[in-house]
């Protein structure tokens, strides 16, 4: 487990620093487009086995498509706790609720690592 | 009363020997038993009893817990045939002396002591307990199988009370249901207070009726193979009991065992999440769940809002990278930096070899002074490449090393950057990971 969030953690680092650099270059650097970068390194970082990461890739690749189809399913499910849960985790929309937890398990273990090497990032940026 | 206790006592063997002892094993070491009861009713009691007892005895439990019990049954078999023979009141009382004698090494005790050895808490004695509470059944036996013309009067008298079986029954579930949750918590005091308890019902039955005992136990076998059969049904839902008032059908079932399965998940939730040991439910545990993940998220929109203020002065501090590198401690950071420095290089490629020539001297400066014993370690092992090859490497990349290869070298990099006091080997590893990061940036910007 370790080994593993290890890979990730130096794959994120990689590309993430990788389209900061791409950011930098283009000049109009502003937060979301920063965060958007940290979100889909990250997802690139775990591959495509896992539901959550297919999401985000899936989300980004045709962004432009299911834009209004997002709102949509946004507003339909509006519910219950789980519908909060479902809402966090990408692509929790369409899951059952064992694969839901499943998923949600992940993906605190990615977003951990990742707020660790940002962190660490921005500790080296800073001074 | 004594219907379920044979049964049930075997069940706590087994549960003893093995905690994580399935229904399956159980189901099984309640077959044999009920096989060699069967048999010991057959055979005669002078020559096979001894014999039968140790055998079916070590076959279900530890070897440790019966040891003792094995050596006073050839002491005090005599004392045991009589007491069989002439069942009383203080048979158990008997048999909690065998308990005593085991824990003492004697042969020998008076009666009355009873379970003095159950109430101690400590190991030993827990388990001397069991040992305890199981041979009163293997005195019924005793008595049914001296007693045959009993047995077949009591058999008869078994068929014809439908409501006595029935009545049977249900205490037997009842003690099943009991034995689950015992299994669940697994907590040594609740489980000699139950043996206490138990000892005391079987007690109270001895004292209803001596001869009872066998009539009580031709119901056993009765009530055994129904239960056998149910068993059978449920072979396939090993992992799941229904217990006392719970619905059988396939449906709730399958329910249960889904219910059972979110329930580990979110054991397994509660082990990550921070805080959440606490709290017991599930919509609390859901709720800090929720809360903990909308904190990370929020934690990394702060973030990169503070990266994109940052973000400009990147390629300035590429020279601090180092510096700061050098007193990081964990690999994750050494790789990070490592990388960081490599794409900015690569997107800045006229300055590199100024910038690189920089790096290297002030990490090679500040490791030599921190890392003295590492250098030492490693320098053997490290064979400097010339910069302007590897450059030449960097410009052309290396598209032939895969996805893999990559990640295991940036594990190696922490190595590597330790190795480097002057050579400039670490560049080369980021740059075949290029090839492959470059058409992911397509999909990330």
């Amino acid at each position: 487990m370790t080994t593993r969030s290890s890979i990730i953690r130096t794959r994120f680092a990689y590309r993430f620093l990788h389209s900061l650099g791409k950011l930098n270059q283009q000049a109009k650097t502003n937060s979301r487009r920063v965060k958007h970068a940290a979100y889909t390194s990250m997802a690139s970082a775990v591959g495509s086995k896992r539901a959550w990461s297919r999401a985000v890739l899936s989300k980004i690749r045709n962004r432009s498509l299911n834009r209004n189809l997002l709102k949509k399913k946004r507003r339909s499910s509006e519910e219950s706790r789980f519908g909060e849960l479902r809402k966090l985790v990408p692509g929790g929309e369409v899951m059952n609720f064992y694969n839901l937890l499943d998923e949600t398990a992940d993906y605190i273990n990615c977003l951990t690592s990742q707020v660790q090497v940002m962190k660490n990032i921005l500790n080296l940026l800073s001074t | 009363m004594n219907i379920a206790l044979p049964e049930m006592l075997l069940n706590n063997i087994t549960s003893n020997g093995g905690n994580g002892s399935s229904v399956l094993e159980r189901q099984r070491a309640r077959m044999k038993w009920h096989q060699e009861q069967v048999q010991q009713q057959e055979m005669s009691y002078f020559n096979g009893q001894n014999d039968q007892m140790m055998s079916s005895f070590h076959q279900t439990s530890e070897a440790h817990e019966f040891h003792g019990l094995i050596n006073v049954n050839d002491q005090s078999l005599n004392e045991l045939v009589t007491r069989a023979i002439k069942p009383d009141p203080c048979m158990e009382n008997n048999w909690g002396d065998f308990g005593t004698t085991d824990n003492n090494g004697f042969g020998h005790v008076p009666v009355g002591v009873g379970h003095g050895g159950m109430s101690h808490p400590t190991e030993m004695n827990y388990a001397i307990s069991r040992t305890t509470s199981c041979p009163p059944t293997m005195a019924d036996n005793a008595v049914s199988a001296v007693k045959p013309k009993e047995t077949m009067l009591s058999s008869n008298r078994g068929r014809e009370s439908f409501k006595k079986r029935k009545a049977d029954k249900n205490q037997h579930l009842k003690e099943v249901a009991e034995e689950e949750t015992k299994d669940k918590k697994l907590k040594e005091c609740i489980e000699e207070g139950d043996d206490s308890s138990k000892v005391t019902t079987e007690k109270k039955s001895n004292k209803r009726s001596a001869n009872n005992s066998s009539n009580s136990k031709e119901n056993s076998d009765t009530s055994k193979e129904k239960s056998k059969i149910t068993d059978d049904k449920k072979l396939d839902y090993i992992h799941v009991r229904a217990r006392r008032g719970q619905a059988t059908d396939s449906h709730s079932l399958a329910e249960r065992v889904r219910r059972e399965k979110i329930s580990e998940r979110m054991r397994f939730l509660q082990d990550l999440v921070p805080g959440c040991n606490k709290i017991t439910g599930k919509a609390g545990m859901l709720d800090e769940i929720i809360n903990y993940v909308q904190s990370l998220q929020r934690q990394v929109e702060f973030l990169s809002m503070k990266l994109a203020a940052v973000n400009p002065r990147l390629d300035i501090d590429v020279d601090n990278f180092f510096n700061k590198d050098i007193f990081a401690t964990t690999t994750s950071t050494f790789s990070t930096v490592g990388a960081g420095t490599s794409s900015e290089m690569l997107s800045m490629a006229q300055r590199q070899v100024n910038s690189l020539q920089q790096i290297m001297s002030s990490s090679g400066l500040e490791m030599g002074i921190l890392n003295l014993n590492e250098m030492a370690l490693r320098r053997t092992t490290s064979a400097p490449v010339p910069i302007p090859e590897m450059f030449l490497d960097s410009s052309s990349i290396n598209q032939v090393q895969s996805f893999q290869t990559w990640d295991t070298d940036l594990d190696n990099m922490y190595a590597m950057e330790l190795e480097q006091g002057r050579s400039a080997q670490f560049l080369p590893h980021p740059c075949t990971g290029f090839a492959e990061a470059g058409h992911d940036l397509k999909m990330e910007m």
